[in-house]
């Protein structure tokens, strides 16, 4: 079919590109510690953009579409838009390996429950009150991407998911920590994702009294990551070149503490941002977004690169599960270089500060602005290196580029990885803690 | 093709089997900063088969049609599986079977030539280009989507709905210096692709609002006084309360049905919250949900207390009650669960005046820009915001967030606006991955005590 709708287009005097998706997704649910559904999703998508007379255009179909329709539909669009100067991906060779596990490829119903209910009994044994809602998912992912420049790309993918959240229902008082990991293959520790929810429903049960004001604040890599998605945003190809971003002109100035680098990798072992291509065919590799502080690079997908004249750097995907929506930038694994210092004993250091654990409706807002405004669904105030209690219906604001600019106070030597769930977010961080010298933590009085 | 889907699910070795079969044509369009970025048209297709044995269930989604009897099979031996693990229940509600063909209330968007679609937007785009040296550009988001519907059970129902979808956003973005800000206009509805024109006035002045925010002081941090538009109120009530009401958490958590028995107080006696899928024109709107179940309103609150929640076949089974027509499927993709339709706080008596009259300083906060809730906290985030200063409505502020606990916050509302109006827009709720769900949300102007704000000052 990919053939034969490239062929059709270039017939009709366009140049095209088709992005073709077919995969199979295996859910099992637990909810309220137990299993709840069983599950097979497929899915078959294909995506067509075409460029005639200088003018984009795109249609999507599933699974027993006919080319013809979605070639007309494509050409339709294109014929209503506006010129604009898109250049396709020239064919190259790719130097990322997309990892497939074939484990996860035939894991079985009964095996995703038995990882789901161990989740939950690890869980249950230390807390005997806690509600536990648990998604495990293994996937087959296939991959094409052709177009009348003559690049092919063809790969297969696998993933395995294991989304963890746990409450314990009190009346005033409701406590609840969400944990995922997503991985390519069956390596997911399950001891350690549940640890760390048991850590907070250990240490949340208490709360404290705390006085609103201005605090120190400690963000986990969770939460860091919530405030990550700002600097992506500033970094995005669309934003840079709509002028949206405030990192607009600033290629080469420093933008964040020196303190902080950051890098765009897909080849972080077993984690699922390892593609060979983007979903326009452009080959990814690792590159440094944030050198020491100083914006050395940016995530452009094919458009974007054009309106900026840059070369593409392989960040063009098409949102997914549903890939019907046109390719924009998103990384692929953003990765932190670690501090020093493990973030327990630097926390132990930290005199007096609010630890942030969860935020809630922190990604609403203006992202280019930096602010960072959410509730502190789960936090704790320290003193003197110790944590005293929980933080209630208190809301933290914060500046995304002081908060790890002029004041950022430490960064650990320990790092996780947090899963991207916010809307369309699909990647995933491997991040640090971090101490913000001075955020607002407002409250009840 | 109801007749052979409906012969599908007779006579299988299980206690109720249902097929879903969907069609839905979508169309885009997209404008960035200065310029058009992209219009896009979906085919989507695709069915689902949703099966019970015993206390097990399984479900099957899937893109092609050749093998739909396999497909059922898959389903049947997931709910094998389940059972296997699942000593409660069967919990389902009894319904009537319902034999009933909808055609959409709405004008078919897809009749529509594309030029028109693109010729409204055009303007609103230049609206906004146009408004002065300060805007830096206009991110536009509109999409129209017209779906088809069908659904058989074993039990006898067999249903086709057509849907008629509309959603518009218009973002006006300003900067001056480093600083940043934008504000957006947002409607829709289910009516055609009338439902988003005309809107030049408003549009405009969102233009004006992005720029007067760069003039704007940061949100007052803290305890706060605040007065809703109806537009805000209604995410207010869907983020404070609707999500709560969603009775399939309740309905399997005994700590949580304790905390939310019936006749228990939440707000003032004038305080009445219902949801309903019979609202026409409304993004929300359904005559039946994704169970076969009519979609009537449902009062949530009345006088203050407590009264129903949202319920599914099998939430309303394991609570005692009845179903209350709120399952709904994103799409095909997903097996239906406890969602909202339209949501609505009742108007009371006050006149706007009235509310703002009496504040030394508090927060006037409209439109809508997101909101969350988990656990007992939620969040919502206005579009704009203006200090309430001695009864006045003053300067505007910026990135605000406003915060509550679901218990409390409702009891705080002091007051109660006389004009309604049914709210709709872009985008949609979001719950576990079934994300954007066209609802809807409807309130009066409304003033709530002790808001904690989230802000710099």
């Amino acid at each position: 079919m990919v053939d034969r709708v490239l062929t059709a287009a270039a017939a009709a005097g366009a140049s095209a590109e088709v992005f073709h998706y077919r995969g199979r997704t295996n859910p099992v649910a637990f909810s309220d510690n137990r299993l709840k559904s069983v599950e097979t999703g497929s899915r078959e998508v294909f995506a067509l953009r075409v460029v005639r007379d200088g003018k984009v255009g795109f249609a999507t179909a599933t699974g027993s579409a006919g080319e013809t329709d979605l070639v007309e539909r494509a050409l339709a669009t294109a014929a209503c838009s506006e010129r604009s100067g898109l250049e396709l991906a020239d064919p190259a060779e790719p130097v990322v390996v997309s990892p497939v596990c074939d484990r996860v490829a035939g894991m079985e119903p009964e095996e995703l429950v038995s990882v789901g209910q161990t989740c939950i009994n690890l869980i249950r044994e230390r807390h005997n009150d806690a509600q536990v809602r648990a998604d495990v998912v293994a996937g087959l992912h296939e991959y094409e991407v052709a177009n009348t420049k003559g690049c092919y790309h063809s790969y297969r993918a696998t993933s395995f998911e294991v989304k963890l959240l746990a409450a314990v229902v009190q009346e005033g008082n409701f406590l609840e920590f969400e944990a995922s990991d997503q991985r390519v293959d069956r390596e997911i520790d399950l001891e350690r994702l549940t640890a760390r929810i048991n850590l907070e429903l250990d240490r949340g049960r208490t709360n404290a009294a705390f006085t609103p004001g201005r605090y120190p604040v400690v963000l986990t890599p969770g939460t860091l990551h919530e405030v990550a998605t700002r600097y992506v945003a500033c970094l995005e190809g669309r934003a840079v070149s709509t002028g949206f971003s405030p990192w607009a002109d600033r290629v080469g100035d420093s933008v964040l503490s020196p303190a902080v680098t950051l890098h765009d990798d897909p080849e972080q072992e077993g984690r699922p941002g390892a593609v060979p291509v983007d979903d326009e065919g452009v080959v990814c590799r690792r590159r440094t977004l944030i050198d020491r502080g100083v914006l050395s690079g940016l995530l452009l997908d094919l458009t974007s690169a054009r309106t900026l004249e840059l070369e593409p750097t392989g960040n063009g995907f098409r949102p997914a599960p549903l890939y019907t929506m046109p390719p924009g930038p998103r990384p692929l694994n953003l990765v932190m270089d670690a501090g020093s210092g493990d973030a327990v004993d630097l926390i132990a250091q930290s005199g007096t500060c609010v630890l942030v654990a969860m935020l809630i409706g922190a990604w609403a807002g203006n992202p280019y602005s930096g602010e960072v405004n959410g509730n502190i669904g789960l936090g704790y105030l320290v003193r003197d290196g110790e944590i005293v209690g929980r933080l209630k219906d208190a809301m933290l604001s914060l500046n995304a580029f002081s908060a790890l600019g002029e004041q950022l106070q430490w960064v650990s030597g320990d790092r996780q990885w947090s899963v991207g769930d916010a809307f369309g977010q699909d990647w995933n961080a491997l991040l640090p803690w971090v101490c913000v010298s001075d955020a607002a933590v407002s409250a009840r009085s | 093709m109801e007749a052979h889907l409906a012969a599908l699910v007779q006579g299988k070795p299980a206690d109720y089997v249902e097929i879903r079969v969907e069609q839905t044509g979508r169309t885009r369009l997209s404008y960035q900063g200065r310029k058009l970025h992209a219009i896009t048209e979906n085919e989507d297709v695709g069915g689902n088969v949703r099966a019970r044995v015993g206390t097990g269930w399984g479900f099957v989604a899937f893109n092609r049609f050749d093998e739909i009897e396999a497909r059922v099979e898959e389903a049947i031996a997931h709910a094998s599986i389940m059972a296997r693990h699942y000593p409660d229940g069967p919990y389902w509600a009894p319904v009537s079977p319902v034999v009933d063909q909808v055609l959409a209330m709405g004008d078919d968007p897809r009749q529509i030539p594309l030029a028109r679609k693109k010729a409204v937007l055009d303007e609103y785009h230049q609206i906004v280009l146009g408004h002065g040296p300060e805007i830096r550009g206009s991110t536009i988001r509109y999409q129209d989507s017209f779906t088809r519907r069908t659904y058989v059970n074993s039990e006898g129902t067999r249903i086709v709905q057509e849907f008629v979808d509309v959603g518009l956003a218009v973002a006006a973005h300003a900067a001056r210096g480093g600083m940043s800000q934008s504000t957006a206009f947002t409607c829709g509805g289910s009516s055609g692709f009338d439902v988003i024109a005309g809107w030049e006035r408003d549009v405009a002045e969102t233009a004006a609002r992005a720029c007067g925010l760069l003039d704007a002081a940061p949100a007052p941090g803290g305890e706060h006084t605040v007065v809703l538009d109806p537009m805000l109120a209604g995410v207010f009530v869907h983020e404070a309360f609707g999500h709560l009401s969603e009775a399939d958490e309740q309905a399997e958590s005994p700590d949580l049905r304790a905390v939310m028995r019936l006749g228990r107080r939440f707000g003032p006696d004038n305080l009445h919250i219902y949801d309903s899928g019979h609202v026409p024109g409304a993004r929300g709107y359904m005559k039946y949900d994704d169970e076969g179940v009519l979609a009537e309103k449902a009062y949530l609150i009345r006088d203050g207390l407590l009264v129903g929640r949202l319920h599914s076949r099998e939430s309303a089974a394991r609570m005692g009650e009845k179903p209350t027509g709120n399952a709904r499927a994103q799409d095909y993709r997903f097996r239906p669960i406890c969602r909202m339709r339209c949501t609505a706080l009742e108007p009371g008596e006050a006149a706007l005046d009235d509310m703002l009259r009496g504040v030394r300083l508090g927060v006037y906060a409209s439109g809508a820009n997101g909101g969350e809730t988990r656990g007992e906290m939620f969040t919502f985030t206005p579009g704009y915001a203006r200090v309430i200063r001695d009864g006045e409505l003053a300067e505007p502020v910026r990135d605000l967030t406003l915060t509550g606990n679901v218990f409390n916050t409702l009891a705080a509302i002091d007051m109660i606006g006389s004009d309604f109006a049914v709210k709709d827009s872009y985008g949609g709720c979001g719950k576990g991955d079934q994300w954007p769900l066209p609802t809807s949300e409807a309130s009066p102007h409304i003033r709530i005590q002790n808001v904690v704000v989230g802000g710099g000052k």
